[in-house]
């Protein structure tokens, strides 16, 4: 009877603390509150491969793969942060000139993502269109958007979701000083 | 006297890996990270797989300690995880490890380094003492109730923060409601 009460109680405090952790996690993945109806925050991707170098570079990513630091958004057509965030790309401008930057377009079709390209006028800058998100998903397991990743040396330190370019711009200095000394250790 | 000590403290090591494991089991990505961290190769390795199964050999040690069948072999692995617990604890000591590892869950902003080697030798000691003792001659009825009471506490403590932020949630939600 002892034995069956004590366990009992220790089932439910197990519970508990699956509740707590469940919690804490949920907390973690909601953010900041939304400015005008829109999210302006960036959080961390959990779930990204962060460390891992892709065995290939598309073409026209390869400028973010081979500089020491530069910065690739994944968007998608069919969400609606990435056209919010594509609108901003058009109107305000990428996230600076300090480092490389690309687009990686995970669509359901390569029409459906050139689609996207057109109707927001991002064909000036280095875009991949990437059918099904193939290549981000099997390299980075990112299956999200929209999402900045952060290279450093074609290795990935960082990724973020976010809802806002300037947002992931002020982020990127502090993610890349904060990957700074574990380049040096590895060079 | 020293067998009711002693089942307290098996009870406080039964909560530490409970503690430790079913959180890691829910939340597997924090040690992935920091197992990334200390070892970029790893980022080819299912870590949160590799977390989880970590997590259940904790829960299953933990409960190991508690009956008197199995106690000597839940000392047993106290001890490979203790030993465990302080070697990725020096290493990430000496690679300067950032990443929170999640390691005793809730607070979660502690990367492994020195409380780990501390909580890992506590463990590994503790095992190759606990091995020894007779634990069917002990009161070892109390040991679940003792460990869910050390569980639930240590559950408090570890998340208090959150604990803490969702009643100032409550109390100012409260204080609209009534204004």
């Amino acid at each position: 009877m002892e034995i069956a009460f004590g366990v009992a109680l220790l089932v439910l405090a197990g519970a508990v603390v699956l509740l707590f952790a469940m919690f804490g996690e949920l907390a973690s993945r909601v953010g900041e509150p939304e400015q005008g109806g829109r999210w302006k925050g960036t959080r961390p991707l959990e779930e990204a491969r962060l460390g891992a170098e892709p065995s290939g570079w598309p073409a026209a990513l390869s400028a973010v793969g081979a500089a020491p630091e530069g910065l690739l958004l994944v968007l998608s057509p069919s969400c609606g942060s990435c056209q919010e965030v594509a609108k901003q790309l058009m109107t305000e401008g990428g996230p600076g000139r300090a480092r490389p930057f690309a687009l990686e377009v995970s669509c359901n079709g390569i029409e459906a993502g050139r689609g996207f390209i057109e109707q927001y006028s991002l064909e000036q800058y280095p875009h991949f269109l990437d059918d099904a998100g193939e290549w981000v998903r099997t390299e980075l397991d990112v299956q999200s958007s929209p999402v900045g990743l952060f290279f450093a040396d074609g290795r990935l330190v960082a990724a973020h979701v976010f809802g806002d370019v300037n947002a992931l711009s002020a982020l990127a200095d502090s993610v890349f000083a904060e990957a700074q000394p574990q380049r040096q250790e590895v060079r | 006297m020293a067998d009711n000590a002693f089942v307290a403290v098996n009870s406080g090591a039964v909560a530490v890996l409970l503690q430790a494991g079913l959180y890691k089991f829910a939340v597997p990505a924090p040690l992935g990270r920091a197992l990334i961290e200390l070892a970029p190769r790893m980022s080819n390795v299912n870590v949160n797989g590799l977390a989880r199964g970590v997590a259940a050999v904790e829960v299953l040690t933990g409960l190991a300690l508690l009956a008197p069948a199995t106690h000597v072999s839940g000392a047993s692995a106290t001890v490979v995880l203790g030993v465990l617990f302080a070697v990725l604890g020096v290493v990430g000591r000496l690679r300067r490890s950032a990443a929170p590892c999640g390691c005793l869950g809730g607070a979660g902003s502690r990367a492994l380094g020195l409380v780990n080697v501390a909580v890992g030798l506590v463990l590994a000691l503790f095992g190759v003492f606990a091995a020894t003792v007779p634990y069917a001659d002990t009161p070892y009825r109390l040991g679940p109730v003792l460990a869910a009471l050390f569980l639930l506490l240590l559950c408090l403590w570890m998340s208090r923060g959150l604990a803490l932020q969702l009643l100032r949630r409550k109390a100012s939600t409260a204080q609209v409601g009534s204004g």
